[in-house]
């Protein structure tokens, strides 16, 4: 139930105009949040991560670590996006 | 939660046990007022109420208190029998009640006790937790009404996020906006800090950062700017909404202050008229004279004696004295005469001149006896003017006094019977008046009684606040139409100030680009748009959802109103969160529902959301309402119990309606009318256990009877 919640917010936040138009987000083979998170594109790994991890109240500690894995994927891929 | 049955135990005016089994569908509970039906509903509200932990003695059957004999105790409860998930559960809610031996009453606290029937065994199960699963409180909220006014719930504030929060899979994006909020923040001060210390480009680079700081500033204005004026719609739309379930008993206040304006004038107006000080009238107007006529009579009566003897006395003098040409006393018949002056001497020239005596209306031609007589009188009497008068028989004029008094008070004699006619068309006037007053009183009362009934159904109103509510509602309306104008401005202007905000980015990109600050700055630009993602998917999801609501809404508003003018459910979103209900034709155009069909919309947007429950849950919930409809026809009326009992719902409608009244608040059934609905449901009749004492509470016991159909 929950996998089936994760991704109807992962294919919602991904039809995003800006997003689609800006990065690679097809996740038409992805059938779950587990694959979205290692697909491979920056943009739906990031997505993925966040709709897996932000359930409960974050603490800061785990804010931050979260931030830091998503900024520094990013910030290592992101180049070869565009 | 499916019910199967309720039992009341206790409670308020239900006595000793009292079952009602619940169909699948629609069970109809009909009793008149007074008869138990609020206690119903009360019964259910308290049911679920765990949030009251204390037994209340007013909850407790007065006619139970009274046999309850010291040292002994009894049981105030209400049960519910329902199947949840194929199990069969019994939930019961009680509280004990005793009278120890000092006549004294103690009240325990409330307990709740459930037990799960799983086909093979009864066991214990925590009734709390139980009932959040299966029946929780977001979804009671829309399930168990008091009559047609809680229908409004609908239009509180922060309705939608409520029912997104409760019934949409994709309950809250509250964390993930608060998590990019903080990433992007994050993000931004890193690329920041990378770019500033290249170098190359810094004064533009610091130069553009300022601008980008300035925008954000103005943007932090604006955005407070229009938190402040959504605010001010939500308040002046509560304020609105407030009103309009106000709206009726608004309309009967202003009614009634200007009848009783009205009233007051023409009481004050025929109060004035009033003149009954009698006192005053009794001396001033001479009132004190009307009971003179037969005394004035007597008097008339006794002079007319005195003068008679008088004269007859003087005129024997007279002619004793051989007085010369003083005959003027000259007896008549041997009778005392007329006095001189009367007629006068003006009166018997005339009746000389007229051949007639006009005092007796016999004809006295010239020369006949009569006529001589009346003028030797008149010659008589003109001579007593000339002559020296002899001495005189009566030395004083006492008599001859009284005479001319009584001549003047015989001319008030008129004016003295007038009086009493007067005294009587007076007091006639003034009772008239008074009686006029009287009615006057009596309206006034009876408008103050309506007055003080319309704000017992406003509890915290006083009649000034309806009315001023009534005067004010034009400025909250304005008020709110400019709030929600500034909205309008300030979007555009943020939009404006993004727009540039954007540029400005764009601008500090490009000059950190092929710099090591290149890939901070990507970073932050994609996390910043992953934030803008999820704000847009939240604002889809809201509109999926209300259009979800709004297409099974629209199906419940077809069937309820089938063969009659349904119009459309069109739902959105207000600001500050109020779900807007609006009725629009096939143009769009925006129809103003009466009562009825404004209740069909409202409970099939009800049922909309009870059927998202059930959906989206898994949950089957009833609906229970009290008096839903009590604004329609009953024609109305039987079309509408006869829709609701194909609706595939549960239902329980407490009602009024489908009773005959025979006069002396009594009512009976109407039978042939159930009959003619056809409906597969359960019908009970509530009504007061007869007889008893309408002064005393513990007499009163409601008795459910089940009625074959």
């Amino acid at each position: 139930m929950r996998q089936n919640r994760q991704m109807e917010m992962l294919n919602l936040v991904l039809q995003d105009e800006l997003l689609r138009k800006n990065y690679d987000v097809d996740i038409s083979d992805i059938s779950s949040i587990d694959q979205a998170r290692l697909c491979g594109k920056p943009i739906v790994e990031a997505v993925a991560l966040i709709v897996r991890e932000i359930n409960d109240i974050p603490n800061d500690e785990k804010k931050s670590e979260l931030y830091n894995e998503i900024f520094n994927n990013l910030k290592n891929n992101l180049l070869n996006e565009d | 939660m499916k019910i199967k049955k309720i039992s009341i135990e206790n409670f308020r005016s239900y006595y000793r046990i009292n079952t009602f089994a619940i169909s699948d569908g629609l069970t109809l509970i009909i009793g008149a007022n007074g008869e138990g039906k609020t206690n119903f509903y009360r019964a259910v509200v308290w049911f679920f109420a765990d949030n009251i932990k204390m037994g209340k003695e007013h909850d407790v059957s007065r006619k139970a208190l009274s046999v309850l004999p010291e040292g002994s105790s009894i049981k105030v409860c209400v049960s519910f029998t329902f199947d949840h998930n194929e199990f069969e559960y019994y939930v019961e809610r009680y509280f004990t009640v005793s009278r120890d031996f000092d006549n004294k009453l103690i009240i325990s606290k409330i307990e709740y006790k459930a037990n799960k029937n799983d086909g093979v065994q009864c066991y214990p199960v925590d009734a709390i937790r139980l009932l959040d699963n299966c029946f929780n409180s977001s979804i009671r909220n829309y399930s168990i009404l008091a009559g047609e006014e809680d229908l409004h719930k609908l239009n509180e504030p922060d309705t939608v996020s409520l029912l997104i929060r409760n019934f949409s899979s994709l309950k809250s994006f509250e964390y993930y906006n608060k998590f990019l909020e903080f990433a992007s923040t994050q993000s931004q001060k890193a690329a920041d800090n990378v770019a500033s210390k290249n170098a190359k480009n810094k004064k533009q680079f610091e130069r553009t950062q300022a601008r980008i700081d300035s925008i954000n500033r103005n943007i932090a204005i604006l955005e407070q700017d229009l938190k402040d004026e959504k605010k001010k719609v939500t308040d002046y739309t509560t304020q609105i909404n407030n009103l309009a379930e106000k709206k009726d008993a608004i309309e009967l206040m202003k009614d009634i202050r200007e009848k009783l304006e009205t009233l007051k004038k023409k009481r004050l107006e025929a109060n004035s008229r009033i003149r009954d000080n009698y006192s005053i009238k009794l001396l001033d107007d001479l009132w004190i004279l009307c009971g003179m006529k037969p005394i004035l009579e007597k008097f008339s009566e006794k002079v007319g004696k005195f003068s008679k003897d008088r004269r007859k006395a003087e005129s024997t003098y007279q002619r004793e004295q051989g007085a010369r040409g003083l005959q003027k006393l000259q007896l008549v018949g041997g009778k005392a005469p007329l006095p001189l002056y009367t007629p006068s001497s003006k009166d018997l020239k005339e009746m000389l001149k007229d051949e007639i005596c006009k005092v007796c209306g016999r004809p006295a031609p010239k020369g006949s006896p009569e006529w001589h007589y009346m003028e030797d009188k008149l010659n008589l009497y003109l001579e007593s003017l000339n002559i020296k008068e002899p001495e005189e028989f009566f030395k004083h004029h006492y008599i001859q006094e009284l005479d001319k008094r009584e001549t003047i008070l015989n001319n008030e004699m008129a004016f003295i019977t007038g009086l009493n006619e007067e005294i009587k068309n007076v007091i006639e006037f003034n009772d008239a008046r008074k009686a006029e007053v009287a009615k006057y009183d009596k309206n006034i009362e009876a408008e103050e009684e309506n007055e003080r009934k319309v704000l017992a159904q406003v509890p915290g109103a006083t009649a000034q606040t309806l009315l001023n509510s009534y005067t004010n509602i034009s400025n909250w309306f304005e008020n709110r139409s400019n709030a929600e104008r500034n909205i309008i401005r300030i979007e555009r202007e943020l939009e404006q100030l993004n727009a540039q905000l954007d540029e400005q980015n764009e601008i500090k990109s490009k000059i950190a680009k092929d710099s090591p600050a290149t890939m901070y700055i990507l970073a932050h630009q994609a996390i910043s748009r992953i934030k803008e993602a999820f704000k847009n998917a939240e604002n889809r999801n809201k509109r999926d959802f209300i259009e979800h609501l709004n297409a099974v809404a629209n199906e419940y508003l077809a069937k309820l109103n089938i063969d009659d003018f349904k119009g459309i459910v069109r739902l959105s979103e207000g600001i500050g969160g109020i779900l807007s209900i609006r009725l629009i034709d096939e143009k769009g155009i925006i129809i103003e529902p009466n009562k009825a069909l404004e209740t069909t919309m409202y409970m099939s947007v009800l049922f909309a959301v009870s059927q998202l429950n059930e959906d989206k849950l898994g949950n089957e919930s009833p609906l229970i309402f009290d008096a839903p409809t009590s604004s329609f026809t009953s024609g109305k009326e039987d079309d509408f119990y006869r829709v609701i009992d194909k609706v595939d719902k549960q239902i329980i409608i407490v009602t009024k309606s489908f009773l005959k009244d025979q006069g002396n608040n009594n009512y009976i059934l109407d039978i042939d009318r159930i009959n003619k609905l056809k409906i597969k449901g359960d019908i009970y009749r509530i009504e007061k256990l007869k007889p008893f004492n309408d002064k005393e509470l513990s007499t009163i016991q409601t008795i459910i009877t089940k009625i074959p159909h």
